[in-house]
């Protein structure tokens, strides 16, 4: 049955390219910086974070300069906190076609993540600028990148299928994400590094699969490190299994969008 | 084996109980686990839009379905289109189907129509490829050349239907599900979709018409399929399932009628009555085609009136302007109307053909364009007709054929 929903979401692959750069067209077609803005957002809080954590909070950075540090870990971070919270209205905000035209309503908040994506890898390319700057040379370890942020991805649409479809429902969802989302940060080592969890957390810290991709990113983007093998394989085995619970969830209740007054 | 087959579709609406916010959600719950509502659900919240719908569609074959407001026309038409979900029975579709149901639904106002083409075309489930490669003839088909770059939001309603539209007739599906959509655009454009929804029936296509345009429904359909609060009250030839259904509506109009019909009157005047009748002076609700119908009008003039003038019109249902007729130029009426009267009006004979039709009376003075007296869509009645032929009058005709 998945694989039959696999496959008309393959059909309709169109589509969510159509979505996305929908998306994307509405966002920066009539702003001045345009794709400058996808930067904008994690080097604002980048600069706020060096100026408050690193100067005045003397946060440690694991060595790295404490710049670069920051970016590396905001820019999955935003990805995944923009994404989320777009993607959880994604359905709701296009009740009006639910209504009218039926496609796999799934492309909804696949196609947020997807418009994101864009921005994520517009951001991606500063911290290459980066690494140039602050003199970090690329390592082989950065091979393990496909995986890392294909783990969040697979995360993110999880997330993103159970959230959206539960918005329809219930609209307080759409005010819960965001709140959710920003507790989330302070248990993701985005400001600071993992070593100053404590020892004995650490084990439960990592299951959370958002602090293994920022840690993980880190790790073969600044110190030419491995992900650290443990986590990252839990992480990976729990987001497959979440998310074939997920998408048989969402298209359990997708029937009944079409129904609600 | 049919393109479109349903086995006893029922469908269920929950009406009003639906919880949107957690607020409505928490107390419902608790209530519900404190046990003091065993049925959270009770039927009166229940409302079954569809109850046991089995039918079937051929291959290429025309299905109308008619019925009235409420009678879960649109319901079926989403459950066909996979919009929504039938609560119990089993659908069968086989095909590529594509529901013109919403034109330029999908639509984003801030995108030109060329970007839109493309949202809207994989909306309806086409590759990119697909709408690379009918691109040019969806513009064409659309005559919006010179408005491809312009943002949506700056096109009229008429313009966004033409697109949407263009989209959707290049779709080449094996079923095509027909709303209310034709009745879209200017003349022309009205045509052009007409004979492209002929093209489709020629190579094919299986299609379901839904709609209130009857006439639309008797030409277009070679079955017609008549639902009433949720089932199917009649299926069969159109001519037939069109005619019960009229006489199905002018049952409850008759009843509406006192409430229908509007009127005014001044201090000046009124028209007390309209009668309609036969020859023989006999009144009546129905007519055949081709009989004498005689309109009579019972006034009452508390005022002399000045140059008085009566308009008589006879409307069809749909507000089709059928004839429309004005007494000043017949030397009829008096210069000055005063009292009590009854002004007649003869049809020796009555061209229209199968359909529901009203008459509105006006009585104007002196050239003023507000009458002093009216009474709108008094009296309705219908036309029946022992022939075959519909539209909308009797032409007088003979066929011949010549071969060598």
């Amino acid at each position: 049955m998945l694989v039959a929903h696999l496959k008309e979401l393959y059909h309709y692959r169109d589509l969510l390219t159509s979505l996305a750069w929908r998306d994307i067209q509405v966002r920066y077609r009539q702003t001045f910086l345009g794709f400058a803005w996808a930067i904008a957002q994690p080097l604002a809080y980048m600069l706020i974070f060096t100026v408050v954590f690193a100067g005045f909070g003397q946060v440690s950075s694991d060595g790295s300069p404490y710049p670069i540090f920051s970016y590396t870990g905001l820019v999955p971070w935003t990805f995944f906190a923009t994404a989320l919270g777009l993607s959880a209205n994604s359905i709701a905000a296009n009740m009006s076609l639910v209504k009218k035209i039926y496609f796999p309503r799934e492309v909804f908040p696949l196609g947020a993540i997807m418009g994101c994506l864009v921005d994520f890898l517009v951001a991606s390319l500063l911290v290459v600028g980066l690494m140039a700057i602050y003199r970090v040379p690329p390592k082989p370890q950065l091979l393990w990148l496909p995986w890392l942020i294909g783990l969040e991805l697979g995360f993110l649409i999880s997330l993103s299928l159970l959230v959206s479809a539960m918005n329809v429902f219930y609209r307080d969802i759409k005010y819960i994400v965001p709140l959710c989302v920003q507790l989330g940060m302070f248990v993701t080592p985005v400001i600071y590094p993992v070593s100053k969890v404590p020892e004995h957390l650490r084990a439960w810290y990592m299951l959370n699969p958002m602090a293994v991709v920022v840690d993980g990113v880190r790790r073969v983007v600044l110190y030419g490190q491995t992900p650290a093998m443990g986590p990252l394989l839990v992480s990976t085995i729990f987001v497959s299994l979440f998310g074939v619970a997920a998408y048989i969830f969402f298209k359990r209740v997708e029937v009944r969008f079409a129904d609600l007054i | 084996m049919h393109p479109i087959e349903l086995q006893s579709v029922w469908k269920r609406y929950h009406l009003g109980s639906k919880h949107d916010s957690l607020r409505d959600m928490i107390p419902a719950l608790l209530k519900r686990w404190a046990g003091r509502e065993a049925h959270p659900e009770t039927p009166k919240n229940e409302f079954w839009a569809l109850k046991d719908v089995s039918f079937h569609v051929k291959k290429g074959e025309t299905l109308g379905i008619i019925g009235p407001n409420g009678a879960g026309k649109s319901t079926l038409l989403k459950i066909l289109s996979r919009i929504a979900k039938q609560t119990r029975g089993a659908i069968r579709v086989q095909g590529r189907l594509a529901a013109l149901i919403e034109l330029g639904g999908g639509f984003h106002p801030d995108l030109s129509g060329r970007e839109n083409i493309y949202l809207q075309g994989t909306m309806l489930g086409l590759s990119r490829r697909e709408i690379v490669s009918r691109f040019d003839s969806i513009v064409a088909f659309s005559e919006l050349e010179s408005f491809l770059d312009t943002p949506v939001k700056r096109y009229s309603s008429g313009m966004v239907v033409k697109l949407g539209f263009a989209i959707a007739a290049h779709i080449h599906p094996d079923i095509l599900l027909l709303d209310e959509v034709l009745a879209v655009g200017d003349i022309g454009f009205q045509q052009k979709c007409f004979r492209r929804i002929d093209a489709l029936r020629s190579a094919g296509t299986t299609m379901i018409f839904i709609s209130h345009n009857l006439e639309a429904v008797h030409t277009l359909c070679d079955r017609v399929l008549l639902l009433r609060h949720g089932q199917v009250a009649e299926e069969g030839e159109p001519g037939a399932v069109i005619q019960r259904f009229r006489e199905e509506m002018l049952g409850h109009v008759m009843r509406d009628e006192a409430a229908a019909s509007t009127g005014n009157s001044t201090a000046l005047a009124q028209l007390t009555d309209v009668a309609l009748k036969d020859a023989d002076g006999m009144p009546l609700e129905t007519l055949t085609t081709g009989e004498p119908l005689l309109i009579e009008v019972s006034y009452q003039a508390n005022q002399p009136i000045a140059n008085p003038m009566f308009r008589v019109a006879i409307e069809r249902f749909d507000g089709l302007l059928c004839h429309a007729t004005a007494s000043r130029r017949h030397g009829v009426v008096p210069e000055t109307l005063r009292g009590e009267g009854t002004l007649t009006l003869t049809y020796p004979a009555v061209p229209l053909l199968p359909n529901l039709y009203h008459v509105t009376v006006e009585l104007f003075e002196d050239g003023n364009p507000i009458p002093v007296a009216s009474l709108r869509r008094h009296r309705i009645f219908q036309i029946i007709s022992d022939g075959h032929d519909h539209g909308t009058v009797q032409l007088e005709h003979s066929w011949l054929l010549q071969h060598p």
